[in-house]
């Protein structure tokens, strides 16, 4: 792993002038070496120079790029070198300065591009993955025999068939994603590129592609160079990570370590939740789990009117014959954000050109704010009402100059240019691009592209808005700025329709949730009932982001009532637990979960005790969970107590008579207590046990206080020392204790925890 | 075809239909598998064939009509013949009537008058002698286009590159031909969405005059060439990383559609056709006034 594969020694690049438009992007004295057999991830916000570093890597860059002869040192300097070659290198001939090197590297290195529409250049599968090879002048049964191999690490093998037979219309983004990395795996590259391949691909197409990656990952004898947004993919699968911000490497390490460093949230996303857990283990130590008990999110409240959308029975037909909706029913209310999800060919697309007025000719009702739109008149103004906003912002933008781009639509939609003029103001300042006003939209960034698409619809102040992949191929800060610009529409009583592949968006901010599948409706409801659903999950290739994952795990276990669905939910958790710090709440369902996890620890380490021994009453539950999970019958009772009938901690312990024979114990005894407070309870009982007999006591409880005298052996959760730990069994006795010393915070948890009940137990 | 469709029709990898230039038709279908170079000797012979018989003195009506019959019937057995009456391509059949109208109203010939009128100082006549000679050029020209469509219905993109790689056109020029082919499978795709946009903000919205809808058709092209000219750029590192400006000699490609004993076949149809248009008068053959008292 030590052996340079990659190296870019001091690169200076600047793109030259296009259309008379300068570009901002800058890269001086930049320097990388990547090593053999390396899986390096790159990531970044968009134009932090990701795919600019690629293309260098792939020695595309400068030698594709058009520079004024013999200036090339303006533009270009530095050194590529990979695998031993020299890609670019700036040379002088004479007075002029010139690019030199190998350039582009095939088929030693391959380069996977974002967009698989443009990289699929044949009309045929056969033709894509043959192309390469032939290029490379290799026979027809070795061509054959690569295809076949390559289509094997992709997960394609079941295509071999019909290669010759597919065309490229006929392949979902994902598959077409996978025959482009497949066609330059069959070239066995040693250096295969993968700049952003999953960003254009719903979630299906998404799980494709790293599947992929991941047998990559298992071949081991290729470097590889993945430039990814996801923290999720970055992690799984790269060794190291490089930060990119403006040019600049801002950091190189461990995806982990990455990702949990505050430091770097302006320039990627940072996990909040990975700063706070480092992984699953600590995750549950870190909780408090009785405070976990009582909690309840809070949650955006919609003000919802009366229906904005109603469809009935909706059908469509291509000309081809194929049905793309098959009866769908649905009904959408003012101030409602939905979230439309399902695969390709799911019949979104198709539901949504029907819903804004473009698509005719289908069967069923349709009705925008009551008017039936298969009348031509009222189709024809629903741009008036339903707005929409494009996937790609490329295919929505009609005019040379960002002003006139927003005034377009109301131009068409006849109004008065004074009021236009105002609107575009307005429109302009709301979305940040004032001073952009008279700029060529074209040679705006991607995301102030996407600013202005956006703009550009709401300017003519829709009442329902239909957003296509907001998030797609956007940065993390890019995403959240088009989101809360969607948020703020949709309090101002905009109703917002996201059709999406993007399962975080759809935790955060929708509030219900609409699946589709094969033209049908498969679900609808609110993001929590969709991401418990795992068969539909399965059957719709989703996955549930990291925030709702971790927080399934402790629905499973009983930790807590509702899912958490998004990073801040998690913060607001996490603050509710420490105020609850002083007392905690011990629930007969989170005894469940301490009694199987302690009787797993219990039999791992001293395998099964002859006999149980538990004190009366606090340790009688838990002994019995416990009994139960380690298949033990034989259990003993000891009445003991450190407190007086006042419920205040006494001078000395009081125990009930024991007196039993313990000479038939073979292996050892288990004493078991809720917990180990002050530790004098557990002393007292284990001096009289050991006056008995001279076999091994191992103690267990469930919690442990630090200050206490005697540390049990086994314990499932440390507790402050000042914090209370109410038993669910012991409520009343709890609630009394509280009444007596006028325990006016404790009261208050026990109401919260348990209800307000009447002062009956004075 | 739509995503739903395509995956229907290749479930369980059986690849039922193909994609082909026009719609998609039945991977097992004879004609489907012909040879292009056939197909187009098909095309341009029959061509000539039915032309002959309709500008004879007296046009063969029934040749027209069983080459248009043959083609129908290719039509059905390939699989396309649905998606010729399912799309726009079924208004075909009205721009027939149309033409035969307008050719019962510009050549009234003949003096056997199966109707005739007083339109002002117009006197219109529908003679047996213009209706047989309209229903055999009505019978000629769709026959001539529904074989047009027939091929482009049956031929797939990749069989033109194919069939121009076995003619030897150096690979640089089949590819661009086969870049070509491409480019305008995304364009179409593009251009829907730009469409769709369009309409999405007011493009249809407002009572345009034709001046504003000439402008309104020509916005489209902002989008398009910008979008065209990112995916050349894209296109161009994508062919790039591939090694293809480092292309020397090409190896062979893995699969060549060879010609078979059906293209023979359909070849020396195609020639006896060919002589029977040129040598006879197949209605005439057949009793020539029987046809013409059907009319």
């Amino acid at each position: 792993m030590d052996e340079p594969i990659v190296e870019l020694k001091n690169i200076k690049w600047h793109y030259p002038n296009f259309g008379g438009m300068k570009s901002n992007f800058s890269m001086e004295n930049f320097n990388l070496t990547i090593y053999k057999n390396e899986f390096l991830g790159i990531t970044g916000a968009t134009g932090s120079g990701k795919s600019t570093l690629c293309q260098l890597i792939a020695g595309l860059i400068p030698h594709q790029i058009k520079l004024p002869y013999g200036k090339a040192n303006e533009y270009f300097d530095g050194e590529v070198i990979v695998l031993g070659n020299v890609v670019s290198k700036l040379d002088k001939k004479g007075n002029d300065y010139i690019i030199s090197g190998k350039g582009a590297m095939a088929p030693e290195v391959g380069l996977v591009m974002q967009d698989p529409e443009s990289q699929f250049l044949t009309m045929s599968a056969l033709n894509e993955l043959s192309l390469g090879l032939q290029i490379m002048g290799l026979p027809k049964d070795e061509i054959v025999k690569r295809i076949k191999e390559a289509l094997e690490m992709v997960g394609l093998e079941d295509l071999f068939p019909l290669i010759d037979k597919l065309h490229p219309s006929e392949l979902s983004g994902g598959q077409k994603q996978r025959l482009v990395i497949a066609s330059f795996l069959a070239m066995r590259p040693k250096v295969l590129i993968l700049d952003e391949p999953t960003s254009d691909l719903d979630s299906a197409g998404k799980i494709e592609v790293i599947e992929a990656i991941s047998r990559l990952r298992e071949k081991g004898d290729i470097t590889v160079i993945l430039v990814e947004h996801d923290p999720e993919i970055l992690k799984k699968f790269v060794d190291r990570l490089v930060v990119l911000h403006e040019g600049k490497i801002i950091a190189i390490d461990k995806p982990d370590n990455i990702f949990s460093n505050p430091s770097l949230s302006k320039y990627i996303e940072v996990s909040e939740i990975e700063t706070i857990f480092k992984n699953d283990e600590d995750l549950v130590k870190q909780i408090d789990l009785e405070a976990a008990k009582v909690y309840r999110p809070k949650r955006r409240f919609e003000k919802i009117g009366e229906p904005a959308l109603e469809v009935r029975d909706l059908k469509y037909e291509y000309p081809d014959g194929s049905r793309a909706l098959n009866g769908v029913n649905l009904t959408v209310n003012r101030g409602e954000f939905i979230a439309l999800i399902g695969q390709n060919g799911s019949g979104k697309s198709t539901f949504s050109k029907i819903i804004s007025g473009y698509l005719t000719k289908w069967d069923g009702e349709v009705k925008i704010f009551g008017k039936d739109i298969s009348e031509k008149k009222v189709r024809l103004s629903i741009p008036e009402t339903v707005g929409y906003v494009f996937q790609n912002p490329d295919h929505q933008i009609f005019n040379r100059r960002v002003d006139e781009e927003i005034a377009y639509g109301l131009k068409n939609i006849g109004m008065k240019e004074e009021e236009i003029r105002e609107r575009v103001d307005e429109t302009l300042n709301r979305v940040g691009l004032s001073n952009k006003k008279q700029e060529d939209p074209l040679f705006l960034s991607r995301g102030e592209k996407r600013r202005l698409a956006l703009a550009s619809v709401i300017a003519m102040r829709p009442e329902i808005l239909i957003v296509d992949e907001p998030t797609t191929g956007q940065d993390y800060r890019m995403s959240r700025e088009i989101m809360e610009i969607l948020l703020e529409l949709n309090r101002e009583g905009s109703t917002i329709i996201v059709i999406t592949h993007d399962m975080r968006l759809v935790a955060e901010y929708c509030r219900r949730v609409v699946v589709m599948k094969r033209g049908k409706l498969i679900f609808d409801g609110t993001p929590e009932k969709l991401f418990e659903n795992e068969e539909l999950l399965k059957e719709s290739s989703l996955l549930p982001p990291k925030a709702v994952q971790l927080s399934m795990k402790l629905k499973e276990s009983g930790i807590i009532q509702d899912l958490l669905l998004s990073a801040k939910e998690w913060l607001d958790f996490l603050k509710f637990e420490s105020e609850k710090k002083r007392y905690v709440l011990l629930s007969f369902d989170s005894m469940k979960f301490y009694g199987k996890k302690l009787s797993e620890e219990i039999l791992k380490k001293y395998g099964k005790p002859d006999i149980i021994i538990y004190i009366e009453r606090g340790g009688m539950v838990i002994a019995r969970l416990i009994s139960d999970y380690l298949g033990v019958k034989d259990m003993l009772s000891i009445r003991a107590s450190y407190y007086t009938d006042e419920g205040v901690p006494s001078t000395h312990v009081t125990l009930g008579s024991f007196d039993y024979n313990l000479d038939d114990i073979r292996n050892y005894i288990l004493l078991v207590d809720d917990i180990a407070d002050t530790g004098k309870t557990l002393e007292a009982v284990l001096d009289k046990i050991k006056k008995l007999t001279t076999k091994p006591i191992i103690v267990c409880t469930v919690a442990y206080k630090p200050h206490s005298e005697l540390k049990p052996d086994i314990f499932a959760y440390t507790v402050d020392n000042d914090t209370w730990v109410v038993f669910e069994y012991e409520e009343q006795e709890t609630r009394r204790a509280f009444l007596k010393r006028n325990n006016e915070i404790g009261l208050k948890f026990m109401e919260e925890a348990f209800g307000k009940k009447e002062n009956n137990y004075k | 075809m739509s995503d739903t469709m395509a995956e229907r029709k290749n479930r369980e990898g059986q690849k039922k239909y193909l994609k082909t230039i026009l719609f998609s038709a039945k991977a097992d279908s004879v004609f489907v598998n012909l040879h292009p170079f056939t197909k187009f000797a098909l095309f341009f012979i029959l061509s000539i064939a039915v032309i002959l018989a309709m500008t004879k003195s007296h046009p063969d009506l029934v040749f027209s009509l069983i080459v248009f019959i043959v083609v129908l019937a290719l039509l059905l057995e390939s699989g396309t013949l649905k998606y010729v009456i399912k799309s726009y391509l079924s208004l075909l059949f009205v721009a027939f009537i149309v033409f035969l109208i307008w050719w019962l109203i510009f050549n009234q010939i003949g003096n056997s008058i199966l109707f005739s009128m007083h339109i002002g100082n117009y006197y219109f006549k529908i003679t047996r002698e213009s209706l047989y000679v309209g229903v055999a050029k009505v019978f000629g020209y769709a026959a001539m286009a529904f074989l047009t469509l027939l091929i482009l219905m049956t031929t797939r993109d990749v069989d033109i590159v194919d069939a121009l790689n076995q003619l030897k056109v150096p690979f640089k020029q089949t590819f661009f031909i086969s870049l070509i082919f491409r480019s305008l499978n995304i364009m179409e795709e593009d251009l829907e969405s730009i469409r769709h946009a369009q309409f999405a903000r007011g493009g249809k919205a407002a009572k345009k005059n034709p001046l504003s809808r000439v402008k309104e058709f020509l916005a489209l092209s902002i989008p398009l060439t910008a979008l065209m000219i990112k995916r050349a750029v894209e296109m161009g590192s994508a062919l790039e990383a591939r090694g293809f400006s480092k292309s020397k000699k090409l190896s062979e490609p893995v699969v060549k559609k060879r010609i078979g004993s059906a293209d023979y076949l359909a070849i020396i149809f195609s020639i006896i056709a060919l002589y029977i248009s040129i040598t006879m008068n197949v209605t005439n053959v057949l009793g020539g006034h029987i046809w013409t008292s059907l009319l």
